[in-house]
């Protein structure tokens, strides 16, 4: 019998959060956000040891689903006002390059190596250079304020959840804690937990390097209004969007029984994730940063933008073919089975910009979709701009080398598909993103005991993974069996609650 | 109050600054006054009007020096860019925005996932 079990649980529960928040104390995370203003001079950074560079950029080519975007030009202009950026921050031989990120969203981040990668759909949205310096700005606030060492935290703490969650288990030595086993539950209870706790951080960051960015761009001498007020009234506006988007769905669900069903579902996990967001909403950020810029000097805040320049660069032969191209590419990909899909991929692949694994990808989506759908006409050519990209060192896409592994495979040419993904994984297996999917497909088409094999080198490589890396190397018989237990908890908690119900 | 958006296409790429832009609201958010002018860069205001007297969204036919020229209660005024939110052109979309969940090393990003 279990005595106090519910305290045993929230005690647990209580010693990895406190691990957690510990953790982001003892590493000192950086500089504290709330001492950052619009025009104070900028706390002082921490100390901090740099990740490579480029290891950096390959794991980013391994990340993100459709690769980057080599573009010299627009790189070498995103470059130089980064520099500037440095410079003003007083840091000006701080590492880090600004890349293109094959990504449709508006969309931009920063690493722990200093580099900022950023999406085409900002290059195309923002209206001035002003609004270009203050995202750039706002990123490597995250590099300044050392955002990242909460991700080496995060990972500490979950291996530390791990071990507590595998002592408590034996401890117990049950599988009964109102009818689910204690681990499931602790580890309910941390997971919980921690996501709440980093989403708090992560929104007093974003808040901060709003700030931060701020401070930096009216000192060089940009607009607020123009800049940092820009971005963020045109994030206001692409949520605002997805918000009718998403309002959309959701009507179109409660017209039918099973929908509603799915509706539930989906309302509980945006209720969970409103709680454990990093990002505070857009409107907020707008109220602090416009309260913020009271303190600056009025003839810094309607400063005329600085537009031609930047035009002159979007609007230059490869960066504008390259931006057209991205549309295409992106219009093909938003429903692969629609009757212009195919045609419209084929336009993102002109030029020089075929090689680049978003064209790459959306051509064979779209051309294998045209081709099921019964244009046999179209098969000629399949995984050219496949090869292409994969023949472009610099440009090569890791997801590039699973399509193409996975669709060989699929077609019964298991050698084949070997091959590619020996090729592809012998190029990327130092970025840890490459593992989970590499792993799963040597188990399913190699041998599981290969895949468990890479999944302990995994977590002993690249801890953050590890949990990833465990679940590709998963077997079908094993998640048949995860499923059943998963079942039989769901039922026996059922039953316990029916009966105390009755 | 109805929303209208606009999202461009990735195509056209129109970079018409102000053909659709709208003043959306007051800002930041607690500002309960704004003021108007004659003209961009005058240095006194000519009129105050309240949040709620405020006919939004109010279109934005022009700007200059960091004021917007708009038409309110049948005439013309400047008020300071500062003073509103702006609903403005995005060119974006959700085809191929889906990040890998539980991947390390990255902040979220500028505002998160959008694309939910």
């Amino acid at each position: 019998m279990i005595k106090h079990p519910k305290s045993l649980h929230k005690t647990i529960a209580s010693i990895a959060v406190v691990l957690l928040l510990a953790g982001c104390q003892s590493m000192g995370m950086g500089v504290d956000p709330s001492k950052i203003s619009a025009v104070s001079t900028l706390p002082a950074p921490a100390d901090r040891e740099w990740p490579d560079q480029k290891q950096d950029v390959l794991n980013q080519r391994a990340r993100v689903e459709l690769g980057l975007i080599r573009s010299p030009e627009l790189e070498g202009y995103l470059n130089v006002l980064y520099s500037k950026i440095k410079k003003q921050a007083g840091f000006p031989n701080w590492q880090g390059k600004v890349y293109i990120v094959a990504n449709s969203n508006l969309t931009a981040y920063a690493t722990a190596a200093g580099n900022i990668y950023i999406s085409p759909s900002w290059i195309s949205t923002a209206q001035s250079e002003d609004e270009i310096v203050a995202i750039l700005s706002h990123e490597f606030g995250h590099v300044y304020l050392h955002y990242h060492e909460l991700e080496k935290t995060k990972v500490t703490a979950d291996q530390a959840a791990d071990w507590i969650t595998l002592g408590a288990a034996i401890a117990q030595n049950t599988n009964a804690l109102n009818g689910w086993p204690v681990a499931d539950l602790f580890a309910t209870g941390y997971g919980a937990s921690r996501d709440i706790a980093v989403g708090h951080y992560g929104s007093s960051q974003e808040l901060a390097a709003d700030k931060f960015a701020l401070n930096l761009t009216t000192k060089m001498g940009y607009s607020y209004d123009s800049g940092v007020k820009a971005y963020l009234e045109h994030q206001a506006t692409w949520e605002d969007v997805n918000e009718a988007r998403q309002k959309a769905y959701e009507d179109k669900l409660s017209e039918s029984f099973t929908g509603l069903g799915t509706l539930a579902s989906l309302k509980i996990s945006q209720g969970w994730k409103f709680v454990t967001s990093d990002h505070p909403k857009t409107i907020d950020r707008m109220d602090a940063v416009a309260i913020a810029a009271d303190d600056v000097p009025p003839k810094l805040l309607g400063k005329k933008p600085v537009v031609k320049p930047f035009n002159s660069v979007r609007n230059s032969g490869a960066v504008s073919s390259m931006l057209k191209s991205f549309g295409f590419a992106m219009k093909g990909l938003e429903n692969p089975n629609a009757i212009d899909a195919y045609d419209n991929a084929k336009k993102s692949a002109g030029g020089a910009n075929a090689k680049y694994a978003y064209s790459a990808i959306a051509v064979f989506k779209t051309q294998l979709a045209s081709i099921l759908n019964g244009n046999a006409a179209n098969a000629n050519g399949l995984g050219r701009g496949l090869d292409l990209n994969i023949n472009s060192e610099p440009d090569r896409a890791w997801k590039v080398y699973v399509t193409k592994a996975d669709f060989f495979a699929r077609m019964g040419q298991v050698p084949a598909a070997k091959t590619v993904m020996d090729q592809g994984f012998a190029y990327f297996n130092s970025a840890g993103e490459a593992w989970p999917e590499a792993i799963l497909f040597y188990g399913q088409y190699e041998s599981w005991d290969k895949a468990k094999k890479m999944a302990a080198t995994c977590a002993k490589e690249f801890p953050g993974l590890a949990k990833a890396c465990k679940t590709a190397a998963i077997t079908p018989a094993e998640k048949a069996e995860m499923d059943r237990r998963a079942q039989e908890n769901a039922n026996r908690l059922v039953n316990k609650l029916m009966k105390k119900d009755k | 109050m109805k929303k209208s958006f606009v999202v461009l296409s990735l195509f056209t790429l129109a970079f018409n600054a102000f053909a659709a832009e709208q003043i959306t609201a007051l800002s930041p958010s607690s500002r309960t006054e704004i003021e108007l002018f004659t003209k961009a860069g005058a240095p006194q205001s000519v009129k105050t009007l309240s949040a709620s007297d405020m006919p939004f969204p109010v279109s934005v036919q022009a700007q200059e020096a960091g004021f917007l020229k708009v038409a309110v209660e049948g005439k013309t005024y400047w008020l300071k860019s500062t003073q509103v939110r702006i609903q403005r052109d995005v060119v974006a979309s959700c085809a191929a925005s889906a990040e890998r969940a539980e991947r390390v090393g990255a902040t979220p990003g500028l505002a998160g996932n959008s694309c939910k």
